[in-house]
């Protein structure tokens, strides 16, 4: 398990307001997959969120795909 | 040179149900940012097969309202009919000239869609003018005598994707869009109106009455606007994009799909409200015919309704205004009279536009200092409103498609 509230606020700080909202709409599937249902004020409200590895990383894909940059995550390292 | 075949004067304004329809079809006014980014949205769910249902929206109320504007015309003038409203509603410019019944292929060098998709997020891999698309189908079914359902269309090029200029192409074949039922009489909600409760409103509404008609296409086929590029939108056609990308995030994810889809379409709204509205507060006209009326906050909300009940989204009234809470109805809005049209009774509200936007007029003027005159309806600006700690919640309370006699959204803190 991998904790991705580190991808959404490294998003949410370089890219618009709704970028959240917007990672979450594109990885629909998946998360219905995994049976998680995040939300933008859900991911704000935790302190961690864990997710399989292999959702972390579809999430992880998507946001940098959206928000045009990597995001670099030191403590999953 | 040909004498014009569509006026918009022609047809009334009704102040009563404070709408605007053109041979059978309402037709509401949306800016760039607005349009955009509720196309994004739709497009950001990829897994969703889209392109059907946003070429077919545009081809359904297009196909509705050329049918009876083109009625008794000849091919060539039904083309020219087509290429006017088109112009005229700020979607650009098109020369359906090349169109036989066969088919053909339409260049067009103008197009509010590929132009402000730009302007607004950069290029695009895909093109963007489906718009566009469905309506040269629309177009091309109208003149020559075809069902919807038979009409193949598709967009081959487009200048946000870096071509010169964009290209349509159109043929009788298989047809790759979706074609919807007939659709309801457009049916107003007459239950009597609470008025906005401010001294100044008739007169400031009297002073806009009329000004809808001015914001046509210039010779570019655009209408600049407020400092933004607006159109003037079929409402069913609109409507039909929120609804029907709201059934398809359902079939994927059930209410959590219902849920993400909302948030995303009540940004749309807030986006217009925010860039459209600080356009329409900082005009002259604004300066001129409503400024002096304004004394509190307060009043900025009230004058922008009364002049904002002359455009054709409906009555928008307050029924409670703090900064801290806002209650607004609106009484024949489009986004419920559209649905009611096309898919009959809602199970909850359907009015994320009209909510949108009044969050967005909180947040302008709550949140900013435009009744001071800072300029702030930028990107950037709407970034640092969007990140400022004070956010308004929105809940949309009643709906006319839900059996309600008005629309009624809170905003609060």
């Amino acid at each position: 398990m991998k904790n991705v509230k580190y991808i959404f606020s490294c998003a949410t700080a370089c890219s618009e307001a709704m970028i959240v909202d917007r990672i979450l709409v594109r990885v629909l599937p998946v998360l219905m997959k995994y049976d998680q249902k995040l939300t933008a004020d859900g991911i704000k409200a935790a302190d961690e969120i864990l997710v399989p590895d292999d959702l972390y990383a579809y999430i992880r894909k998507v946001a940098e795909e959206l928000v045009g940059r990597q995001c670099v995550d030191d403590s999953n390292a | 040179m040909r004498s014009p075949m569509f006026d918009i004067r022609a047809y009334p304004y009704d102040e009563a149900r404070n709408c605007f329809v053109i041979a059978g079809e309402a037709m509401v006014f949306h800016c760039h940012h607005y349009l955009n980014y509720l196309q994004r949205s739709i497009l950001d769910a990829d897994y969703i097969d889209s392109r059907p249902f946003i070429v077919g929206s545009a081809a359904d109320a297009v196909y509705q309202q050329l049918s009876e504007l083109c009625r008794g015309l000849s091919v060539d003038d039904a083309k020219q009919m087509a290429a006017e409203v088109y112009k005229t509603f700020g979607y650009g410019l098109i020369d359906l000239g090349p169109l036989t019944a066969q088919g053909g292929r339409v260049e067009t060098y103008k197009s509010f869609y590929s132009k402000t998709w730009v302007m607004k997020f950069g290029s695009s891999a895909k093109p963007v003018d489906y718009f566009t698309t469905g309506y040269i189908a629309a177009a091309y079914a109208v003149i020559y005598g075809h069902s919807l359902g038979s009409v193949n269309a598709a967009q081959v090029m487009c200048m946000a994707c870096g071509d010169s200029y964009n290209a349509h192409e159109v043929h009788v074949g298989q047809g790759n869009f979706s074609v919807y039922p007939p659709k309801n009489p457009l049916r107003f909600n007459d239950s009597p109106k609470l008025p906005i409760g401010w001294e100044y409103e008739e007169v400031v509404t009297r002073s806009f009455l009329g000004a809808h008609e001015n914001m046509v296409g210039n010779e570019e086929g655009y209408i600049p606007a407020f400092g933004v590029y607006i159109a003037r939108n079929l409402s069913d056609f609109i409507n039909r994009l929120q609804f029907e990308f709201m059934r398809a995030m359902k079939k994927v994810g059930g209410d959590y799909g219902e849920l993400l889809a909302s948030e995303l379409l009540l940004e749309a709204g807030h986006a217009c409200g925010f860039f459209t509205y600080a356009g329409v507060m900082t005009s002259d006209e604004w300066r001129t015919y409503v400024k002096p009326y304004l004394k509190t906050r307060e009043d900025w909300i009230r004058g922008l309704a009364s002049l904002i009940n002359t455009m054709g989204w409906g009555y928008h009234t307050i029924v409670e205004l703090s900064r801290e809470r806002a209650v607004f109805r609106n009484y024949n809005d489009f986004e419920d009279l559209s649905y009611l049209r096309m898919y009959g009774v809602a199970d909850k509200p359907v009015h994320w536009a009209n909510s949108g936007g009044f969050t967005g007029l909180m947040q302008l003027i709550y949140n900013t200092d435009l009744i001071h005159g800072e300029m702030i309806n930028t990107e950037e600006g709407f970034r640092n409103m969007r990140r400022s700690k004070a956010k308004y919640k929105t809940r949309m309370l009643k709906s006319i498609a839900c059996g309600d006699d008005y629309l009624e959204a809170e905003i609060s803190l």
